[in-house]
């Protein structure tokens, strides 16, 4: 690709194996190669709930510019067992390439224990109808007949090799199985060796016995591919980005990041996918060091919070009411099912007036569902959440940017308007990794604020003062004597059925949602992306966000000029804003990942306005910008109600 | 369970080389663990180190399936009985004693729960 620029890189591909076999590694090294060599990434895991040896894959996008979405076909996969040969070999495009383990060619698709049945038979009945073996190799022949180049690697050779080259056991040397696999992609996708090796330095950095093997695993896996197969036709131009200071993150760590900067001092949670690897986080940076840079922005030497596992969800959320009643900037984290075990104290915080941050990580439902995989099923769930009469705080994040402002916003709102805030994200969210520069996360940008926190409340302070915002003073629990209660109360926290007091507080709680609609500005509950004009409106929330952004400019391509109105704030719900956006439009295509189509549910409930077109996915699986920008196309050329997308494995 | 009980449970066990075709390598020997994910390696007792599946030593010695322990398939990679065991064999599949799990598995695992 010489005299290629960098501006026209657009590289897809993706890492497939057995779920805890080095797929994780592979796909962070990938990142980190590309990172390094000065271009921007998006990396996003599917993985099965079975957790050990089951298929799992790692797809990865790269570009001179941030990517917001992947999308298939690849240009190359890397599958290191059958089973993810016989799941990803129509996965890569014309002239692009698969690396395999040459040695798995005759595994038969009925021996594959963790392959799920459904797709056995459909793989089955694809091989009947061509007249071929049910086998991998069949596989390997039908992506070759589609124009696909097959690098068959000797796996059991090359290990033998390495162990052979630095007399370390087997046992270690086998753990570079994923690098011979990744290397050789990296390597044929046009990367010069000089750069995995810096990649994989980086990726184990300390460990220099592992580098050194995983940098000669990479060389012998270089080395035999050239003999065998011949090397990239040329190398790829170096991206733009050369030499700047960059960071990979989840959207679970963006998210717990954005929690430790925002002040937050104790965390609980009960284990539950994909919110726990946010937890696990924090807990892995309970009391860490700053940078000196950091350290001089922040004033501070280290920071983190207390992380408390609890026995179950409903204790996790009464641990984090209990600390913040004794002052502490609290929140905790979960998904579907172990919010709607939260449901009792939700009501509890409503009523007795405690700050608390839920993040809530949707998965696929209903019940356990698809624990692993994507899901925007809770969104009326969180909104309607809790019994009684129960304003709270609903704020939703399109990407990690804004997980990360958003994880400090809701830990400001909760204590400054005394209420639970739930953030809603998702699985995509949580198990996609993208690159990060510093100034996309500056904490200076988003200051802590506890609203009317009194350290020392006089002899005559009213826990529950009625005041005209609605929001009273607000003491933490050993100052004075202090009364909480989820019964309704008097000014001073007593517990009280009468009449005139009664409609007094529910008055002042709904004064405060007044106040929140009116302090939370329009342009954080709703963003129009795009030609305000534009006569079709794309209607979506949550993280879907980036990838509708890449599906605009897909749209654009072909002359379908739209804008995408972006929901942010549901609670309280932003009737104007929306209102205004939807009735300038001629065409409104309402898109999400849940069959309700909770979000148009809400805008009709609120507004009155009826959407009336959608795109709905609802396997779980990463939506793609190629994927809306078809089903979008579709409906605006043929008037379709409602179009569901399915892709990939 | 005593380690003289054991020892006479493994030999009162059915060798493999009486119900299936197999070869001498460590794949079917009674000493050796597959690697979890990627059952051409494994972990060999007798010597205490990491052989690859085709390779062998001369203190092979067939897989022997007692029906009340339990035992690992590589080719469905799941936990069977040896009754269930009996039938993988005869079925091609292969059995192993056990599974070797990486103690760094958890650098590559997500929590699920
Ligand atoms: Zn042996
Ligand atoms: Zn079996």
């Amino acid at each position: 690709m010489h005299g290629v620029s960098n501006s026209s890189i657009d590289l897809k591909f993706l890492i497939g194996g057995p779920q805890g076999g080095g797929i994780e590694s592979a796909g962070q090294i990938a990142l980190k190669t590309f990172v390094l060599k000065g271009y921007q990434v998006i990396g996003t895991r599917e993985y099965q709930s079975n957790i050990m040896g089951a298929h799992s894959y790692f797809t990865i996008r790269v570009k001179p510019e941030r990517p917001g979405a992947i999308n298939f076909p690849v240009d190359a996969a890397t599958v290191l067992d059958a089973e993810s040969v016989l799941t990803h070999f129509t996965d890569v495009k014309k002239d692009g390439f698969i690396v395999y383990d040459s040695s798995t060619r005759k595994t038969k698709i009925k021996t594959i224990a963790p392959m799920p049945k459904p797709l056995k038979e459909r793989l089955i009945k694809f091989f009947e109808e061509r007249g071929m073996e049910p086998t991998a190799e069949s596989a390997v022949k039908v992506a070759e007949e589609n124009g696909v180049k097959t690098i068959g690697l000797p796996m059991r050779d090359l290990i033998r090799k390495v162990a052979s080259a630095t007399n370390a056991p087997l046992s270690r040397v086998s753990k570079t199985l994923n690098t011979i696999g990744l290397a050789t992609t990296l390597y044929l996708l046009g990367v010069e060796p000089n750069w995995i090796e810096k990649a994989i330095a980086t990726h184990f950095a300390a460990k220099k016995k592992v580098v050194d093997m995983n940098i000669l695993a990479a060389r012998i896996a270089i080395e035999y591919v050239d003999e065998n197969y011949g090397g990239p036709c040329c190398f790829l131009p170096e991206g733009p980005h050369l030499g700047k200071e960059t960071m990979l993150a989840t959207g679970n760590e963006i998210v717990a990041m954005g929690k430790v900067v925002g002040g937050l001092t104790m965390q609980t949670y009960y284990p539950i996918t994909p919110a726990s690897d946010e937890a696990l986080f924090l807990e892995g940076h309970r009391n860490f060091e700053l940078a000196p840079w950091a350290e001089e922005v922040l004033g501070l030497k280290k920071l983190g919070a207390v992380v408390l596992q609890t026995e179950d969800e409903l204790s996790a959320i009464m641990s984090a009411l209990g600390a913040a009643v004794a002052g502490a900037r609290t929140s905790t984290s979960t998904s579907g099912p172990g919010f709607a075990l939260m449901n009792e104290a939700i009501s509890l915080a409503i009523m007795a007036e405690i700050p608390v941050v839920i993040t809530v990580w949707q998965r696929g439902g209903p019940s356990t569902g698809l624990p692993t995989r994507e899901g925007q099923q809770d969104l009326l769930h969180t909104l309607f959440s809790g019994h009684g009469d129960n304003p709270k705080i609903v704020v939703a994040s399109g990407d990690h940017i804004e997980a990360y402002y958003d994880a400090i916003k809701a830990l400001n709102w909760a204590e400054k308007y005394q209420t639970p805030v739930i953030h809603l994200v998702d699985k995509y969210l949580a198990s996609t990794i993208t690159s990060l520069h510093r100034e996309d996360i500056n904490p200076l940008k988003a200051a802590i604020e506890r609203g009317k926190f009194v350290e020392n409340p006089g002899k005559d302070y009213l826990r529950y003062k009625i005041t005209e915002d609605g929001i009273s003073p607000r003491a933490p629990m050993g100052k004075v004597p202090l009364t909480w209660t989820g019964l309704e109360h008097t000014e001073d926290g007593m517990p009280t059925e009468d009449p005139i007091v009664r409609d007094q507080m529910m008055a002042k709680r709904r004064r405060k949602f007044e106040t929140i609609a009116r302090e939370i500005p329009d342009s954080e509950k709703v963003v129009l992306h795009g030609d305000p004009d534009a006569k079709i409106t794309l209607v979506s929330w949550g993280s879907t966000k980036p990838i509708i952004l890449e599906a605009m400019k897909l749209l654009e391509k072909d002359g379908i000029k739209v804008n995408f109105l972006q929901l942010r704030l549901f609670y309280p719900f932003p009737v104007k804003p929306v209102l205004d956006v939807l009735t300038n439009a001629e065409l409104v295509i309402d898109i999400e990942q849940n069959d309700l189509a909770q979000a148009a549910f809400l805008i009709r409930g609120y507004t009155g306005f009826t959407i009336e077109h959608f795109v709905k996915k609802l396997t779980g699986r990463a939506l793609w910008d190629t994927e809306v920008a078809h089903a979008v196309k579709r409906i605006v050329e043929t008037g379709e109600k409602e179009v569901v997308v399915s892709g990939g494995a | 369970m005593s380690m003289k009980q054991e020892k006479s449970d493994v030999e009162s066990g059915i060798r493999i080389d009486r119900i299936s075709r197999i070869e001498k390598k460590c794949a079917f020997c009674n000493y050796w663990r597959p690697n979890v994910f990627y059952s051409f390696i494994g972990y060999c007792e007798r010597h205490n180190k990491y052989t690859l599946d085709i390779d062998t030593c001369s203190f092979f010695e067939p897989l022997k399936i007692n029906e009340n322990k339990l035992y690992w398939c590589s080719t469905c990679k799941t936990r069977i009985t040896g009754y269930e065991a009996l039938q993988h064999v005869k079925e091609g599949h292969r059995v192993h004693r056990g599974a070797y799990v990486d103690p760094d598995i958890k650098e590559e695992l997500y929590s699920v729960f």
